[in-house]
């Protein structure tokens, strides 16, 4: 059974419930309802479909997807035919990953990005490891090689407000997926311009558009990014629910007791970036239950692979990947450190625990969410990792691959931490409403796309980019704000390290 | 397969009202985080009592007129019904040892008259804020 089989109408971003929905009739505003009901038991919502106007008005819980023709079986459950996806930041590392795969599917994607991330790239002395095209040439290489017509716009989310408010006009997407925000934990903490700067775009950007949905498109889905990195890792080993507490979390204190179903869990977020996230979590989780708008909040692993079909079809088509260290994330970057023979950092103890996810499984992930529009007004969350790992281990799985299958010396070196975090700490989290409600399954192996990462960084091109970047591998930005390198700790034995690695691992499983 | 029953306009009546059994009614809006919560409690809590009392969820957002009639000025409302009167009913998310609790005290109870009565959510307890303001219906 297709996860969304049985979603209807009501989930559907074709439903037109405009003038037929009593908005927050329940509490606040129940007297105005009474006058405009009969008392019979008679009254129902009523919709119409804008994709199929002759129907007329009808009941919409009446019809399921795998009953509609609109939409049809895919790889990733039923799928609204020709659906119109809009990806903000699809210059991106995920946004131009996306807008082939969804292409590749037959959804009719359009896109907007103003390429601060080249710009920020640019600005901390680094670059894109892999060569990426002009949007111009990226566009026309998606024509012409897979048949992929991308709609695009230069529009900056936050600057420019109306001229994003006229495309989705155009455009009129039906789910809209927006990674346009600057990413980077580091970056955000280099000074008070970095932090100001991060946070107005990420965060008045994604309110304005928030208020641009509502006036446009209510109906569509938007699917945003936030992190895992909101909740931080708290030391009370709480697990990390998804996004909410269930509702058999029970708080007990004097005596009485409450269930905790539906609130948000607590964040401590990392840094001023993923401050910005929560405040974007708030920010979407007050204007669904204000204007019914439906969201889902994905609090994303950290991604690590470049490769999907699409994008390692031509050069053209690559998506950037970046290993400095503000823009690279973890695994991406001790691939790198092992190709030009720096040791691996660890910062601090690096026993930190994260959640990852390969790219081509976020990919997977996106495409069933998007498939699965949230009811009217629901804001919904999702963990969105495919396995948790210490850096430590990460480290040792970068060194083994390399030197057994690659023949490289590596080295592992603890350096200091130039963050504020615990290097060791519990972690427990949830990630099962992917797998269980939407069907998600990892297809990734780990060891695998760490292999097919040392193939690509080994080739010549990518490995003389690496090396002209080096410099801005080790980090500088410390929490603090002193500015300087980082010092070695420690330069690890290997092998013993990777025997107890090995033994911690087998022990776990 | 679902455990519970979604309720309709047409088909409250021949469930609810009309069976001699127990039922608890769910009153849920999709915008509402907690009534969300509830779901899974919900499955496990119709497979738990099958047979004694039946689990049954009604969108207030889809069939409006509800509201009114048992006066639903938040969501999730639990209303336990005994042969079609409303006997007991509590707001807000609910454990299932919660839910438990309501449904135990309630049917437990079973006076000759049957007003709507509140019942706090974990019995024998004082301070827990159970809103239903019936005074202004
Ligand atoms: N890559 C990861 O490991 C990871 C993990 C968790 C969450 N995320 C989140 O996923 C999203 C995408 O991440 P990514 O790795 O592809 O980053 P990215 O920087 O490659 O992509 C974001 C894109 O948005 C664009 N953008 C930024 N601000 C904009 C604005 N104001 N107007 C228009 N375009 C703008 C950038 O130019 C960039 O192309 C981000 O929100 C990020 O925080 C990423």
């Amino acid at each position: 059974m297709e996860h969304n089989g049985k979603y209807t109408c009501w989930n559907c971003p074709a439903i037109d419930l405009a003038g037929k929905v009593d908005f927050r009739a329940c509490g606040q505003s129940g007297k105005q309802f009474e006058k405009k009901t009969d008392a019979s038991g008679e009254t129902q919502i009523l919709a119409e479909c804008k994709r199929r106007p002759e129907i007329g008005l009808f009941d919409p819980m009446s019809i399921s997807f795998d009953e509609c023709p609109e939409w049809i079986k895919g790889p990733c459950g039923y799928q609204l035919r020709n659906m119109r996806v809009m990806i903000l930041g699809i210059d991106g590392y995920l946004g131009w990953t996306l807008a082939l795969w969804l292409g590749g599917m037959g959804y009719r994607v359009s896109g907007v990005d103003n390429y601060n991330r080249r710009e920020w790239v640019k600005e901390r002395g680094a670059q894109t490891i892999v060569p990426i095209s002009r949007m111009n040439d990226r566009l026309a290489a998606a024509k012409e090689l897979l048949g992929i017509d991308i709609e695009f716009r230069q529009i900056d989310i936050f600057e420019q407000r109306q001229r994003l408010r006229e495309f989705i006009e155009e455009v009129r997407p039906e789910a809209v997926v927006h990674y346009a925000e600057c990413p980077s934990a580091p970056y955000s903490m280099i000074d008070a311009e970095h932090a100001i700067a991060v946070q107005k775009n990420n965060v008045l950007g994604t309110l304005g558009l928030l208020f641009t949905m509502k006036d446009l498109v209510p109906e569509s889905s938007l699917i945003k990014l936030g992190t895992m990195g909101e909740y931080g890792t708290p030391l009370t080993g709480r697990p990390l629910f998804e996004g909410m507490f269930p509702a058999d979390a029970e708080l007990h204190w004097d005596n009485r007791q409450w269930s905790l179903g539906g609130e948000l869990i607590p964040r401590d977020p990392h840094s001023f970036y993923h401050v910005s996230k929560v405040q974007d979590t708030f920010n979407c989780y007050e204007a669904c239950k204000y204007w019914w708008l439906r969201s889902f909040d994905i609090m994303q692993g950290v991604i690590f692979g470049v490769h999907t079909d699409q994008v390692a079809r031509d050069n053209r088509l690559r998506t950037r990947l970046d290993i400095d260290e503000c823009f690279g994330t973890v695994i991406n970057r001790f691939v790198a450190q092992a190709v030009t023979g720096i040791p691996l950092t660890l910062y601090g103890q690096g026993k930190q625990i994260r959640g990852y996810i390969a790219l081509r499984d976020a990919m997977q992930c996106m495409t069933r969410l998007i498939n699965a529009p949230p009811e009217p007004g629901q804001y919904a969350a999702v963990n969105q990792i495919s396995g948790i790992y210490s850096v430590r281990h990460l480290a040792c799985k970068v060194a083994q691959i390399g030197q057994k299958n690659f023949g490289l010396p590596i080295q592992i070196q603890r350096v200091e931490n130039p963050r504020v975090e615990a290097d060791e700490h519990p972690f427990e989290v949830l990630y099962e409403k992917l797998p269980k409600q939407f069907g998600f399954e990892t297809k990734v192996d780990l060891d695998e796309e760490i292999a097919r990462m040392f193939e690509l960084f080994l080739t010549d091109e990518v490995r003389a980019r690496i090396e002209q970047r080096k410099h801005a591998i080790i980090p500088r930005t410390w929490w603090s704000g002193i500015k300087r390198q980082v010092e070695q700790l420690e330069l690890l034995n290997l092998e013993a390290e990777i025997r107890d690695d090995e033994q911690l691992y087998t022990i776990n499983e | 397969m679902s455990n519970c029953t979604r309720l309709t306009n047409s088909s409250f009546s021949d469930e609810v009202l009309g069976v001699s059994d127990s039922v608890l009614v769910e009153f849920w809006g999709s915008w509402c985080p907690p009534c969300k919560m509830m779901e899974p409690v919900l499955e496990t809590l119709a497979e738990r009592l099958a047979g004694r009392v039946k689990i049954c969820k009604l969108n207030i957002d889809q069939y409006p007129a509800f509201r009114s009639t048992y006066h639903i000025m938040g969501v999730p409302t639990f209303v336990v019904f005994d042969g079609g009167k409303p006997v007991g009913r509590a707001i807000g998310a609910h454990s299932l040892q919660q839910l438990l609790g309501l449904i135990d005290a309630t049917l437990a109870e079973r006076p000759a008259v049957r007003p709507i009565v509140e019942v706090p959510a974990s019995p024998g307890e004082v301070g827990r804020a159970v809103v239903a303001n019936e005074t202004n219906s």
